[in-house]
């Protein structure tokens, strides 16, 4: 309780903007801004998210790929505002499209009031990879969905159970009659996945993210639960924020991509032209360094060297520097590359494609007026 | 000519022979956990996880065994390095001077030779390694149960560092200090010490990010050259199985469906399972997703405790006809080279995964 006394959650500002106010683009159902979400440890700050910008559009799947501890996770409990003490939203801007078009940032709300409550299941569900996270071993599924159900909507008991067994039907639930009342140890692993989606679902959300939902599965229930999660998306034009760092996954289902790197969005774009015309050094080594069905002949993998840094031990300039192919000394340990914008919906950052003696003038500048 | 089952001599003793090229070989092997229930403990049944399984691993090769979670590819591995004792069948080891012996049969005292041929790798690099020890000890472990001396145990140990990529000077250290992939070249480490010749690589890349993940198949592979290793490799990435294996094998339900060169088992498989698990790994190309042709594979692995009539996989299986679930298919020889257990493998005209540049 001490802890939190000295911080302040939500941050000043009013948190609900008109759509035009917000400059928000008509196809966006979601837009991230700068967001910076850091860990305030004993040790120091982690800056476990710093600088995150992307978009999420209306009706499509944006996938997130990187490594291990590059921040995907707490991209998206962000968006939630799900974050544990003492972590905590530092800047930026999480711009939400409301069913009423109006537009809320996330990013200023009490993350322990009603306002964040009503949001998260109605306006933006999340799906786990352990579905035990999100499910409760002691009750059944069925009453999991129904309350989840009955907090959105009201609907009576009877109501609320028909619409579990639909959402239980809509997810492929062999006996989804009869299923209701199981307990999860009484599920599979595949089946326990969709009941959590199921009960993602009920609200009829439209944002849906998925945090690694399928790393823990066969490839053949991979492949169904992928299949699954398409065709709904079509049927109710929900958006879907896919996390993983399973590159196949997300040629397989995203429409857009956002590779992360140290808490960075470091390449943004359309599906084909991320695998196609990587144009970030980072992308690119990803994308050499998997094996690829298909490709038969003896031969060694491209892999990275070196590995991802702690965040807490981020290099200085460009957070990739120490294992890049393409370092540039002298600029690239020095300068901390922008987001370039390419094209519409297509940006990346990195000093292969900035102006780098603008950026060298104006850091300079920076320095001398500093002092 | 691999078919050579073992001479049953007159005298009714039985001399197991290997091919010269044949490292090990599975005969008839079996795993079976009883399942007791009730108050009395009554034994109802067994869990089939290996049932009557063949197989041989060739000299220097990579052997590849694949198959969805709960097919028993862990239990068969397990059996290999003895973890495990087989409820019935042989495990046939040639030596390096060519005796066989059958692994199966063989008390502790007498597996104590085999257990520094025979090496594995786990899947989970946190938790197969004791937190109280440092890596030298970790290592060298083994070295000092097989009687090596302390000074000869050290300089392995360095030499073993080294030759994994890590640096010499860590030995005294823990292992919480490592990284993911730092930890899985400890236990790589670890199983090399006794310069064996066979590994069991049980999801040993699994739980690794991709660069450290490459990193890690890199390695596996330029000490298999290195040493001439030979490797049971055991995977769910098809794509990654598909890279380091020289042959690989399909397990379904405690059975091998399928085995066959790699290039042929992806090109043109010959077993429905197979097919089915090929067109279920996401490709990391998003031009091949709209030319999906095969149907999902749909439904669960079937119960190893209480499996279906016939052909296990019959209901499952978009080819299946009346006979599959009556009478079961054995795994047999096609003339391609193929070993496939179904009934209609030569009909079947399944789709592989063409080769690519
Ligand atoms: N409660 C916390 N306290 C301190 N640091 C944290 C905390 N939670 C997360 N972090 C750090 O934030 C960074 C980003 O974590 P995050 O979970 O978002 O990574 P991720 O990209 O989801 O990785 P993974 O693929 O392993 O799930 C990590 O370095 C992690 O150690
Ligand atoms: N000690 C045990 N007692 C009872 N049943 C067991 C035991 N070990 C394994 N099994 C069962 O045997 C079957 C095969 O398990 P095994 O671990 O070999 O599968 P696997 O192919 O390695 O699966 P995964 O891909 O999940 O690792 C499963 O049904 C499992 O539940
Ligand atoms: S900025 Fe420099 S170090 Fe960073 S990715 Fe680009 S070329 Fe590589
Ligand atoms: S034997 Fe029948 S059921 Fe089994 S794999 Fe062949 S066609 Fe399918
Ligand atoms: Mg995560
Ligand atoms: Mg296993």
């Amino acid at each position: 309780m001490l802890l939190r006394k000295n911080i302040q959650y939500g941050r000043p500002g009013s948190a609900v903007l008109d759509a035009d106010a917000a400059g928000m683009r008509p196809e966006n159902l979601v837009e991230v801004r700068n967001l910076q979400t850091h860990f305030f440890t004993d040790r120091g700050i982690v800056k476990a998210v710093d600088g995150v910008s992307f978009a999420v559009p209306k009706g499509k799947t944006i996938g997130i790929v990187g490594e291990s501890g590059s921040g995907k996770s707490i991209t998206a409990r962000s968006l939630m505002s799900l974050i544990d003490p003492p972590g905590r939203i530092v800047s930026g801007e999480i711009l939400l499209e409301r069913q009423d078009g109006q537009v809320i940032d996330i990013a200023r709300l009490d993350p322990f009031g009603s306002e964040i409550r009503a949001i998260r299941g109605a306006d933006i569900a999340l799906i786990f990879q352990e579905p035990m996270a999100a499910l409760s071993p002691v009750h059944t599924i069925g009453n999991q969905i129904i309350e989840m159900i009955q907090i959105h909507e009201d609907l009576d008991d009877k109501a609320a159970r028909d619409k579990a067994i639909e959402m239980l039907r809509r997810v492929d639930m062999p006996k989804a009659e009869q299923r209701i009342d199981a307990y999860t140890f009484e599920l599979s692993g595949g089946m326990r996945q969709r009941a959590m989606i199921a009960m993602a679902l009920a609200c009829r959300p439209r944002l849906v993210i998925a945090d690694e939902p399928t790393t823990a599965l066969d490839v053949t229930t991979q492949a169904t639960i992928l299949d699954l999660l398409r065709e709904l998306q079509e049927r109710d034009q929900m958006s879907v924020m896919f996390i993983t760092h399973d590159l196949g996954v997300v040629a397989e289902i995203a429409d857009e991509v956002a590779v992360m790197y140290l808490g960075r969005v470091v390449e943004r774009g359309p599906v084909d032209e991320i695998f196609e015309q990587p144009m970030h050094p980072y992308t690119r080594a990803l994308i050499r360094s998997i094996p690829k069905l298909g490709v038969r002949g003896r031969h060694r993998l491209e892999a990275i060297s070196g590995m991802v840094p702690h965040p807490s031990h981020r290099p200085q300039g460009c957070p990739f520097h120490d294992r890049c192919p393409e370092f540039m000394p002298g600029v690239c340990d020095r300068i901390v590359p922008p987001v370039e914008k390419i094209a519409e919906r297509r940006d990346v950052s990195c000093l292969l494609h900035s102006d780098v003696e603008a950026l060298k003038a104006a850091s300079e500048q920076e320095t001398t007026s500093d002092e | 000519m691999s078919e050579t089952t073992p001479q049953t001599q007159t005298t009714g003793t039985v001399q197991p022979t290997l091919d010269t090229d044949e490292l090990l070989r599975l005969e008839s092997l079996c795993v079976h956990f009883p399942i007791y229930k009730g108050l009395l403990r009554r034994h109802t049944g067994d869990v089939r996880a290996v049932d009557d399984v063949n197989l041989s691993v060739k000299k220097g090769e990579v052997l590849g065994l694949v198959g969805e979670s709960g097919c028993g590819k862990t239990t068969t591995g397990r059996s290999i390095v003895r973890i495990l004792k087989p409820t019935s069948g042989k495990i046939l080891y040639q030596e390096e001077q060519g005796k066989v012996v059958d692994l199966a049969k063989l008390n502790d005292r007498q597996l104590f030779k085999y257990r520094a041929d025979i090496r594995m790798v786990f899947q989970d690099p946190f938790s197969s390694l004791n937190p109280r020890l440092t890596v030298g000890d970790i290592i060298g472990e083994v070295l000092e149960i097989q009687g090596w001396r302390k000074s000869d145990i050290n300089d392995r140990v360095q030499y073993l560092l080294e030759k994994v990529g890590l640096r010499p000077e860590y030995v005294g250290r823990f292992p919480h200090a490592f990284s993911g992939g730092e930890r899985q070249r400890i236990g790589i480490a670890r199983a090399l010490a006794t310069n064996p010749r066979l590994v069991v690589a049980d999801e040993s890349v699994s739980a690794l990010d991709v660069s450290i993940q490459a990193q890690t198949i890199n390695l596996l592979q330029d000490l298999q050259e290195e040493f001439g290793l030979t490797y049971l490799f055991v995977a769910h990435d098809l794509s990654v199985v598909e890279h380091i294996s020289d042959r690989v094998a399909v397990m379904y339900v405690g059975k091998i469906v399928e085995v066959a060169d790699k290039d042929s088992l992806f090109g043109s498989p010959k077993h429905p399972y197979t097919e089915a698990l090929l067109h279920s790994v996401p490709k990391p190309d998003p031009k091949r997703r709209r030319l999906v042709s095969v149907p999902k594979l749909k439904g669960e692995v079937a119960d190893p405790a209480n499996p279906p009539s016939g052909c296990y996989f019959h209901p499952r299986c978009p080819y299946a006809q009346d006979r599959c679930k009556i009478e079961r298919p054995a795994l047999r020889k096609l003339p391609s080279g193929h070993q496939v257990a179904c009934h209609f493998a030569e009909e079947l005209d399944l789709e592989g995964i063409p080769a690519v540049e």
